[in-house]
């Protein structure tokens, strides 16, 4: 039996305004670097830090991201080939989780530099920086070992770490740096926000659920420009991505149009997506919350359409692409289109979520076809 | 009568209207948040064409992509065009990559329903 989708509503519903979360597993190159760090960009530029603080949280992103990049160890089929990429914000922090394969070899060495940055304090860290930057001509690995040094430098905090063996020549290296932006201020009694083993527990769920993305936050366009940026630039254009990159519009400006907001959440639209990658299909997952007196219709509409055949979907479309309202929230196409390009029914299911609210969740299959 | 020319931005498309030149095209991505604005001002530049069009209008789609929301707007572009079929010698030119089922299946459909000659142009690539 297919699995039922309240557990997106179990995920999500911790949320709070300005929270962020995104997760990605799979193949690091440097234009999926550069796409999420314009995802979080996006989201640093809306959170009310200060421009200091924002180019600190980014710099410290960019280091980690390519720390992937400079790392990664790579191996034929290995479930643990692709590398995760957390960017979580919670309240006051900021956390930059990483994990990647690498070989065993190196292990002692990377531990040793870990070590050693962590005894470090702020003087000695900037020492250190200081030293390696002269160096680096001559050593290979020294840019790298510099981004680790600049992290913990910037970031004020060690860098947490663990090392987790997988085979006789690989391990799997998971990194996690925090920014508090309050400086340690707030009143949070120095809490962890997101641990070394929260990052493992993700990536074993990531691993086994063969999710590829998650993106829980703010649903806006720009988001979705990102979302979609980091779609095309972890697949080659075919014919399944062009269908993938349908579905998730419609899907996606779903919920920035239609998704109702908690009080007091003003400009910022709280939402989820997924996707997940099997052998032969992906799935893409969405919840939103809507307004209860609005669910009767909700439903009522994905039933009907999900109840049409491919004649019945074109004649549907066609009327209402005549139909001269213009409505621009709604064109009512939306669930149309995705059916048509996806050939899948549209799984759904609502939750009560309280305060006049319930909370929309949709699956949508999309076959692989090339 | 002024061209109207719009540059393309990542969830935009590229409008060049040109009546003096015979330049109709439309190209790249088109999936705004707010489609009826974007295309309120490229719709006005039709209406105003269709009072004095040229003998012959050829209209270039090149989109990569479209919305359903712009969709909507761009059927009411096809429209306008279909009103003056008497007075000018109107073809759609619409371009799809090979791959693209799914453009190559709306071309197809909106060549039945939209009464004006269409040209289905499969390319590797969409230039602009």
């Amino acid at each position: 039996m297919e699995q039922s989708l309240d557990f997106i509503y179990d995920h999500f519903r911790d949320i709070e305004k300005d929270d962020l979360e995104y997760v990605y597993r799979g193949e690091v190159t440097a234009l999926l670097v550069m796409n999420i760090l314009e995802l979080a960009k996006t989201n640093l530029a809306k959170a009310d830090d200060t421009r200091k603080m924002r180019s600190r949280i980014y710099y410290i992103m960019g280091e980690g991201l390519q720390n992937i990049t400079a790392h990664q160890a790579v191996v034929g089929d290995s479930a643990d080939n692709s590398a995760i990429v957390v960017i979580y914000k919670k309240r006051h922090k900021y956390i930059i989780a990483t994990g990647n394969l690498m070989n065993r070899d190196s292990e002692a060495a990377l531990r040793e530099k870990l070590e050693t940055i962590n005894h470090l304090d702020a003087d000695g860290l900037k020492e250190l920086s200081r030293e390696t930057r002269t160096l680096m001509g001559f050593t290979p690995e020294g840019g790298a070992s510099l981004g680790l040094i600049e992290m913990a430098k910037r970031s004020g905090n060690k860098l947490d770490y663990l090392i987790k063996p997988v085979d006789e020549a690989h391990s799997y290296f998971y990194l996690t740096t925090e920014i508090d932006t309050s400086g340690g201020q707030a009143n949070d009694d120095g809490k962890e926000v997101y641990s070394i083993q929260d990052l493992i527990d993700v990536h074993e769920n990531f691993n086994q659920n063969s999710y590829t993305l998650s993106f829980k936050g703010d649903f806006d366009q720009e988001n979705l420009l990102s979302l979609l940026s980091i779609l095309k630039s972890g697949m080659s254009e075919t014919k399944t991505r062009i269908k993938l990159y349908g579905v998730m519009v419609e899907l996606l400006q779903n919920i920035v149009k239609h998704a109702d907001n908690k009080e007091g959440y003003t400009g910022w639209k709280a939402g989820v997506f997924y996707i997940k990658e099997h052998a032969d299909r992906f799935s893409l997952l969405a919840g939103n919350y809507v307004a209860k007196e609005k669910s009767a219709a909700l439903s009522a509409r994905i039933e009907r359409i999900d109840s049409m055949d491919s004649a019945g979907l074109s004649k549907e479309y066609n009327k209402i692409l005549f139909n001269l309202n213009n409505d621009p929230v709604s064109t009512g196409l939306g669930f149309i289109d995705i059916r048509r390009k996806s050939g899948s029914k549209i799984e759904y299911s609502l939750v009560d979520a309280g305060e006049g609210r319930d909370f929309f969740m949709a699956k949508v299959d999309v076959m692989k076809v090339d | 009568m002024e061209p109207f020319v719009k540059e393309p931005t990542v969830d935009t498309p590229e409008v060049h209207l040109d009546a003096l030149t015979g330049t109709f095209l439309l190209a790249r991505m088109s999936l705004p948040e707010d489609a009826v604005e974007f295309y309120s001002p490229v719709l006005a530049w039709f209406a105003d064409y269709c009072k004095a069009p040229n003998p012959k209008t050829v209209l270039e789609m090149k989109l990569e992509y479209f919305n359903t929301a712009s969709s909507k707007q761009l059927i009411q572009i096809l429209l306008l065009l279909q009103s003056i079929k008497d007075k000018s010698d109107i073809t759609i030119n619409w371009y799809y990559k090979e791959i693209d089922e799914d453009m190559q299946g709306l071309g197809e459909e909106y060549s039945q329903i939209i009464n004006l000659p269409f040209n289905l142009i499969p390319v590797a690539k969409l230039e602009k």
